[in-house]
């Protein structure tokens, strides 16, 4: 009997024990969470106090006037980023489903580890095959000819306006568009493997074309995790560093059209902390850091949201 | 279930419905899932507005015999079947074949288009399979594959068809809640309503009762029986009350092979081959 109640209670500590183990686990992700964002709130908080709202609209960058606006990595970040789920999305679904429903299994075990390759490949190396080979290709091939092409007085004209020389914000989004396809596309392919077999086939079984039951019925299955899915590679396209640094152009002006340079709130940083010479300055980089924090947090609490209705 | 290969190869007996009344009449079909053969030589009349039931241990192929005749099987390129599926004045299994004496064609011709066969002959799963999407849309989703209608019309069938599977009722105050808040039994008749909604000929259903409870299983029954009026049904079932209860004829199948096939009545009361007798007494081997 008493080894009994001993055993048990031994049973019962050991319980306690782990579960105190996971909680401090738990509880030490929260931490540095806060910890971060209270060293960005610290750190930022001389230029946020500085410059008033005006940080977040104002263009000017300034380091030797020392003024500093954030307008632009801002605005850059979110175009580039939005660009690139745009162009990313669709061929990542195309992929996913291709995969999933069309492919034979002998090809589709190739395609699926290029994509895999593809996620692999260190941003740095997108970079430079984006500054050699993609901005080289594309002044030539879509800038120039666009500029000669198309009024310039024109919204198109606006729209296309820039230095061809190839590094601009379209190009970037486009290497980041490139970096996020095989997060998002191996993501999707796993949820369409996920959707029960019985319901495809009753799809089918309705006389459903195979177009109709990947559009109708398996898209539609998965949409609520899909989103898990795109939120993950807009988070990384939203942070992308290297890559972007490379391609971008790197001005701090307001981008006023899709071809002209410009500068994301990573690449800005990436660019000048290390050259950051006044605490003004390092203030303001760090109050952009805390900008893309927002950033990347919103979009992440947008996605629950988004979730939470569809399940209401 | 501990039937040996000798209690197979008693002859069969089958005692088909007159070849006017067939609407589907497999012949000989022989199926392969890869190398390894799980039907032999199997014949099945299938009566119009009658309720055909396959019974058998499991693994003696019936469910998948029932996957043949909407060619669901297509789905996986290992499978593969060889005999005829006579349909529609066609055999299903290769449509280029002049079919002298097949049960006449009651519609357009389906030339190996697998989405019109389906829209002729509906399937039912074993597990309920409602879309994500609203009860109505269920029912409305299917219908808007093969015709247009307009929205008076699409209300008129969705009641109908609920109506006709028993579900009306349960259902009539929210047709707009996703298909996937009912419960399982109410889910496998929303899944027969949208089966019927789309006028097939034949209904195909495999084990539809066997995720259910006895008073879900009731009334699916009691739609079932409703629905012979206007549709031809074939059923997959373990239940042998269920069998005897509803159907008209039944097919009894052992290791791949159609042992016994006789209007229902005369097949439960008095089996004429050992094999089947055993079966439905419940003594096995």
């Amino acid at each position: 009997m008493t080894e009994e109640t001993n055993g048990l209670s031994r049973a019962a500590r050991q319980d306690a024990f782990f579960q105190a183990l996971c909680f401090s686990a738990a509880m030490v992700l929260m931490a540095t969470l806060a910890g971060l964002l209270v060293a960005l709130v610290i750190g930022g908080w001389p230029a946020l106090a500085h410059f008033g709202p005006k940080f977040f609209i104002s263009a000017a960058w300034d380091p030797v006037a020392e003024d500093y606006g954030a307008a632009g990595p801002i605005v850059g970040t979110l175009v580039t980023a939005g660009l690139a789920m745009v162009m990313a999305l669709p061929l990542a679904v195309g992929i996913a489903v291709f995969l999933v429903e069309f492919c034979p299994a002998v090809l589709a075990k190739y395609v699926s580890m290029a994509v895999e390759l593809l996620a692999g490949i260190p941003s740095i190396v997108y970079g430079m095959w984006g500054l050699f080979v993609l901005a080289p290709w594309f002044a030539l091939h879509v800038q120039l000819p666009l500029f000669y092409v198309v009024d310039p007085d024109s919204f198109w004209g606006h729209l296309f306006e820039g230095i061809p020389n190839g590094a601009n914000i379209f190009t970037a989004a486009m290497i980041l568009a490139i970096m996020v396809l095989p997060y998002i596309a191996t993501v999707l392919r796993e949820l369409l493997l996920s959707v029960p077999t019985h319901v495809r086939e009753a799809a089918y079984g309705m006389g459903c074309t195979p177009y109709e039951v990947v559009s109708r019925i398996m898209l539609p299955y998965i949409r609520r995790s899909a989103i898990g899915a795109v939120m993950l590679g807009l988070g990384r396209a939203l942070g992308e560093t290297m890559a972007v640094t490379f391609i971008i152009g790197n001005s701090h002006e307001f981008p006023r059209s899709l071809f002209a340079s410009g500068s994301t709130i990573a690449s800005t940083i990436a660019n000048e902390f290390a050259e950051a010479s006044s605490d003004l300055h390092v203030s303001a980089l760090l109050a952009l850091g805390l900008v893309l924090f927002v950033i990347t947090f919103a979009a992440l609490v947008g996605a629950r949201l988004l979730i939470g209705q569809e399940k209401a | 279930m501990n039937f040996d290969a000798k209690q197979a190869d008693v002859a069969s007996v089958i005692l088909p419905p007159p070849m006017e009344q067939r609407v589907l009449d497999v012949r000989g079909l022989n199926f392969f899932y890869g190398k390894h053969q799980a039907l032999f030589g199997v014949d099945l009349p299938v009566a119009r507005g009658k309720i055909t039931a396959l019974i058998g241990p499991s693994g003696c192929g019936k469910s998948t015999l029932l996957r043949t005749l909407n060619k669901i099987y297509d789905l996986y390129p290992g499978q593969h079947a060889e005999g005829q599926i006579l349909f529609n004045g066609e055999n299903l299994l290769n449509p280029r074949e002049a079919v002298e004496d097949a049960p006449p064609a009651a519609g357009p011709a389906i030339n190996g288009d697998n989405a019109r066969l389906r829209a002729r002959i509906g399937m039912v799963f074993q597990r309920p399979t409602p879309f994500p999407m609203s009860i109505y849309e269920n029912i409305a989703f299917g219908v808007r594959l093969h015709r247009n209608v307009s929205r008076a019309q699409m209300d008129e069938i969705v009641e109908t068809s609920l109506t006709r599977a028993a579900l009306w009722d349960e259902v009539k105050d929210k047709l707009d809640k996703s298909g996937l808040s009912l419960s399982g039994g109410q889910q496998q008749r929303l899944c027969v309503a949208r089966g019927i909604a789309v006028e097939p000929e034949v209904l195909l259903l495999d084990e539809p009762a066997s995720a259910l409870d006895p008073l879900s299983t009731a009334k699916l029954e009691t739609a079932l029986i409703e629905l012979k009026q206007s549709f031809t049904i074939v059923i997959v079932t373990h239940n042998l009350q269920q069998a005897a209860r509803i159907s008209d004829y039944t097919g009894f199948m052992l290791m791949g092979k159609m042992v016994e096939f006789r209007p229902s009545g005369e097949a439960f009361v008095r089996p004429a081959t050992a094999a089947m007798r055993d079966y439905v007494t419940g003594r096995y081997g």
